[in-house]
């Protein structure tokens, strides 16, 4: 078969069955199917997919995944997180904008100990919404940082998607998780900025409000020294163990998983219901990620062994590209893709191309890997289906309208789109701390 | 994309006897799922430890990790279908007529069905080969290969049984 029709009908079926509404990871295994009847040589092929299902999870490399989820659902559910916030908005005094800017703060800081935005997100959103808008916050600036900031977890380690992104790719995933770091916070210093610029021009977007007047400088001080600084321990363990090579990213995730229940021990908020709550939330998101990768080796082995990936790459090769319009070209392709995909599914449709051309064009993988995150944690705020914008839904109050949401998210897109054409232009915020590591 | 939809409504306030051990079962699936994940992680911690302080390093660890990530995400995924957990696109549900999305849901129930049945037929005809070649695993664990397919058979037939469950809901309710 000629790998364009070979290609249309892996990557063609794969789009129409996910358009029918079948859930990601079955219509991977419906085109794994077909396509190892065709391509791998009738039932032989069957078998062997068969057999690559039931190894495709299990990788040392993969297991961060649930344990970076694990930290991020015990300090929600166990209320710890909320507690940080809490701190943190005492401090926080006097500015325009403030619940705003304690959403971005607090955002920020949680993004530095939970793997999943989507947690991020909710935690965010209804611990801190409900006031701003009682508040008389313009829905466009209660609802915009939260969400805007939500995505920065993806990029802060630990990262449970920059885990999958790595393991696939077969980049480094240490190098990875840090490559992420400076990215993280220049997108976190942009959208505190935006907020307390567009605050400071129209202060009707946000009442004055002057926080926790009237307490003594200890008063204030004392929740941000009990409940963040110490649970910053835990990030600092987790990077930290890394950096300086005495753990592996799996292990230190276990360190951050095992971190985050002591502290909720030690401060006296675990209780069974809680820790049964956090389980079998980390359950749901972990098998929603890892299950979707139960497919990703037949359909990359198909993709392969069928001739479309060569056959693409050739065409693209042909084109005389310069590097520089390649990685433009792929950014494209995943932003386009991000309005309609998950990240999961990004992931796995683009990977069997892409690498094979960071490879052929002596691009940095590093460098490459950041830029798709923020692709991704760009895709959480495209409408019409960013996971986010759906998720601020679910957690704002009622009376809220989708598209207020997406106008909420519009500013911050563009501020994400700029973070991520600096990025490009200067790869060494992505490449610089990593290169420590080498 | 959403990964939230519940569109056969898992927990029924009125259930019989089949109706009760079903939902428990999905229960304890879950449950397991996320306590392996806990256990991996106090293992693995426990491992580091121990081979810093120079009281040796369990060998079984990371191996033993990577079997229990694969039972956890195959005993957990029937789970997440039976909450209507698993990340869809539901672009053209939405925007179809009411009638018309509920013929939709039932095709997509129809082939989740026969795609997991067709699956789990493979895996189990993969395991059975290993089963009658008598071929073992050789690694830190020794062990006969075909018990690698024992949760990969069982994840995909219960998620025939919950698809073929919806599928038959849908009908039931008269929506088809």
């Amino acid at each position: 078969m000629e790998w364009h029709l070979a290609l249309t009908l892996l990557v063609g079926g794969l789009l129409v069955l996910m358009a029918l509404g079948l859930p990601v990871v079955f219509a991977f295994l419906a085109i794994n199917i077909v396509g190892a009847y065709v391509f791998l040589g009738g039932e032989m092929g069957l078998l062997q997919m068969a057999r690559n299902t039931s190894e495709a999870v299990t990788s040392f490399s993969l297991i961060p995944i649930p344990l970076f989820v694990l930290m991020g659902e015990v300090l929600f559910h166990t209320g710890l997180a909320f507690k940080a916030i809490s701190a943190i908005e005492r401090l926080i005094s006097r500015v325009p904008g403030r619940l705003s800017i304690v959403s971005v703060l607090g955002g920020t800081a949680f993004a530095t100990l939970s793997g999943s935005s989507i947690a991020n997100t909710a935690m965010m959103g209804s611990a801190l919404l409900p006031d701003m808008l009682k508040r008389g916050y313009h829905p466009s600036i209660a609802m915009g940082p939260i969400m805007a900031v939500g995505g920065i977890a993806m990029l802060i380690p630990p990262s449970a998607l920059a885990v999958t992104l790595g393991s696939l790719a077969g980049i480094s995933i240490g190098q990875l998780l840090v490559g992420g770091i400076i990215p993280g916070l220049v997108m976190a210093v942009a959208i505190l900025g935006y907020v307390i610029i567009r605050c400071m021009r129209n202060p009707e977007l946000a009442p004055a409000d002057d926080g926790a007047i009237g307490l003594s400088p200890w008063e204030r001080w004392k929740p941000f020294c009990v409940y963040v600084l110490p649970l910053f321990g835990i990030f600092v363990v987790v990077v930290g163990s890394m950096l300086i090579g005495w753990a592996e990213p799996t292990e230190s995730a276990a360190f951050g998983a095992v971190a985050a229940t002591v502290a909720a021990l030690l401060y006296r908020c675990m209780t069974v219901d809680a820790l049964t709550r956090a389980l079998m939330e980390t359950a749901k998101i972990s098998v929603m990620i890892l299950f979707v990768l139960v497919a990703s080796t037949t359909f990359s082995q198909l993709l392969a062994f069928s001739g479309a990936t060569s056959g693409l790459l050739s065409v693209v090769t042909g084109w005389d590209l310069t590097p520089l319009m390649l990685v433009l070209g792929m950014l494209l392709v995943l932003l386009v893709l991000g309005c309609f995909a998950d990240q999961i599914s990004m992931i796995m449709i683009t990977l069997p191309f892409f690498m094979p051309i960071v490879e052929t064009m002596g691009l940095d993988p590093i460098w490459i890997g950041v830029l798709f995150l923020i692709a991704m944690e760009i895709s959480f705020l495209t409408p019409p289906f960013g996971l986010l914008l759906i998720v601020m839904q679910g957690v704002a109050p009622a009376g809220i309208r989708l598209w207020q949401v997406y106008q909420a998210a519009f500013p911050f897109l563009i501020l994400q789109l700029l973070v991520l054409a600096l990025i490009v232009a200067v790869p060494w915020l992505a490449v610089g701390l990593p290169s420590m590591m080498r | 994309m959403n990964p939230g939809v519940d569109n056969a409504a898992p927990a029924a306030p009125s259930r019989g006897p089949v109706g009760a051990f079903y939902h428990a079962l999905m229960q304890v699936c879950g449950f397991v799922a996320g306590l392996i994940i806990a256990i991996i992680s106090v293992v693995i911690v426990y491992n580091v430890v121990s081979r810093n302080l120079g009281l040796g390093s369990l060998g079984w660890v990371l191996e033993g990790s990577e079997y229990a990530v694969a039972v956890a995400t195959f005993l957990g995924a029937p789970w997440v279908l039976y909450q209507g957990s698993h990340v869809r696109i539901d672009l053209l549900l939405n925007v179809l007529p009411r009638a018309v999305g509920r013929w939709l849901e039932a095709l997509v129930n129809l082939l989740g069905t026969l795609i997991c049945s067709a699956f789990a037929y493979f895996l189990w005809s993969a395991g059975s080969e290993h089963f009658e070649r008598g071929t073992r695993v050789f690694k830190a664990f020794v062990f006969p290969e075909w018990w690698t397919f024992i949760t990969p058979v069982f994840c995909l037939a219960l998620l025939t049984i919950e698809f073929a469950r919806r599928l038959w809901r849908s009908a039931a309710l008269g929506e088809i």
